[in-house]
């Protein structure tokens, strides 16, 4: 289970904005995390659900600018003008 | 391992009906942390009992514990908590709509049969080895200071308050609270203002000349101690509320119309404004500290920066009868409670 700070001002010192069970545990911060869920400063990130304050972050990134990858048609030749010509912008599926 | 790094001060604010009753903290407070000191002082009593000594017991009568709380490089959202010991209670109103730039307005009542009803608030402090709170702590001074350095160096507003609260119990903090949101208090935007009456404060700048300033603020709060079942103070007074001000002014003529002002007497109007940044797309973080009375001093020639004369002014306030007023204070910051 994923948690995301939710309260007021810049964080709990020793606690990222994301952090989940596990790697609170790993860090030593698992009591601290506790505690800062139960005075409401974190609270869980439920995969899926569009209401949740990480999904809707998620969400509202723009989408990336699609990728183009380049496709020469045949072997290049000693003409650079040529090899130019020949060669077509396609957008990745 | 007691390590200075790990050291904090968190408040709480109390119930105004159940002041004295230990709250868990709410707010981190920025500054750095004091030498933490007793609650109590061991008394031997001056005995003869027929031995070659002073004494041969101690006793501890009564508790109180007070401290100094410095923030150094002060910020808009603590102002808040440091005015609720002039007016307590206070709920600020937010100027732009959803845009959470809260104005609080926390001027002290002067007249009789009205409490400023001051707020009182649980401090925690202490290190990773041990933490301490101190409830029923109410702010008897509030020092506001400042000066503008002379170059691209930090100008901080130093905001110092000294507390007395009923007594200090080792205990552990309250845990996992939030670091504050913190607009700096920045001397170089501190304006001045002087006008000759309170209807017209904040009109006429004394534009260019303010070079450091520094705002005493007595509360008047007072521990009352009465005889009771217990050791700590058994409630609070609240006395006159007396506000001072120092300032450093580059020499100019504007500068001396305040001598001449401190030589007839006259009242004076003074305002110190200090404005942060926008909040949201709302007004600015703002604070701004009115004092009514008159120049004490003023001492052209009292200083010297590099060739150039500075003067030193001092105010002190009186109630001024016209206007009714003696001393207000304003906050416009980000914060809806503390």
């Amino acid at each position: 289970m994923k948690y995301t700070f939710v309260g007021d001002g810049m964080g709990i010192p020793g606690l990222p904005h994301e952090i989940s069970e596990e790697e609170a545990e790993q860090q030593g911060v698992a009591n601290l995390l506790k505690a800062a869920i139960e005075n409401g400063s974190y609270v869980a990130i439920v995969q899926g659900d569009p209401t949740s304050p990480a999904v809707e972050a998620q969400m509202e990134e723009p989408p990336t600018s699609p990728a183009t990858e380049v496709q020469v048609e045949g072997p290049p030749t000693d003409d650079p003008a040529e090899d130019e010509k020949r060669t077509t912008k396609k957008r990745k599926e | 391992m007691a390590a200075r790094f790990f050291s904090k001060v968190q408040i709480g604010k109390e119930d105004p009906g159940a002041r004295g009753t230990a709250v868990a903290a709410t707010k981190i407070l920025l500054g750095k942390v004091p030498a933490v000191k007793s609650d109590r002082k061991p008394t031997i009593p001056d005995e003869n009992v027929g031995i070659r000594a002073r004494g041969i017991r101690s006793v501890i009568h009564q508790y109180l514990y007070t401290n100094t709380l410095s923030t150094e490089h002060g910020y808009f959202q603590q102002m808040p908590w440091v005015f609720g010991s002039l007016k307590g209670g206070v709920t600020p109103a937010e100027q732009t709509p959803a845009q959470s730039d809260f104005l609080w307005t926390q001027t002290p009542s002067l007249v009789t049969g009205v409490s400023n009803n001051p707020d009182s608030s649980t401090i925690e402090l202490g290190d990773d080895v041990q933490a301490f709170e101190a409830e029923f702590a109410m702010l008897e001074r509030i020092r506001i200071s400042g000066q503008v350095a002379q170059g691209m160096e930090v100008s901080p507003v130093n905001v110092e308050v000294d507390f007395f609260s009923r007594q200090l119990t080792p205990t552990t903090f309250t845990p996992a609270l939030s670091l504050p949101a913190a607009e700096p208090l920045n001397a170089k935007l501190a304006r001045l203002y002087v006008d000759t009456a309170w209807a017209g404060i904040g009109s006429s700048e004394l534009a260019n000349i303010l070079r450091g300033f520094d705002i005493e603020i007595l509360t008047g709060l007072h521990p009352k101690f009465a005889g009771s079942g217990a050791k700590y103070f058994n409630g609070f007074g609240e006395g006159i509320i007396t506000a001072t001000a120092n300032f450093t002014l580059e020499g100019t003529s504007a500068a001396d119309a305040l001598f001449d002002a401190q030589q007839a007497s006259t009242f004076q109007a003074v305002r110190l404004q200090i404005n942060g940044g926008a909040i949201g797309t709302g007004v600015n973080h703002s604070l701004k500290i009115d004092i009514g009375g008159v120049w004490e001093d003023v001492s052209p020639l009292g200083g010297e920066d590099r060739g150039d004369n500075l003067h030193t002014a001092t105010l002190v306030d009186h109630y001024d009868s016209t206007g009714a007023k003696l001393l207000q204070v304003a906050t416009i910051t980000n914060v809806s409670s503390y």
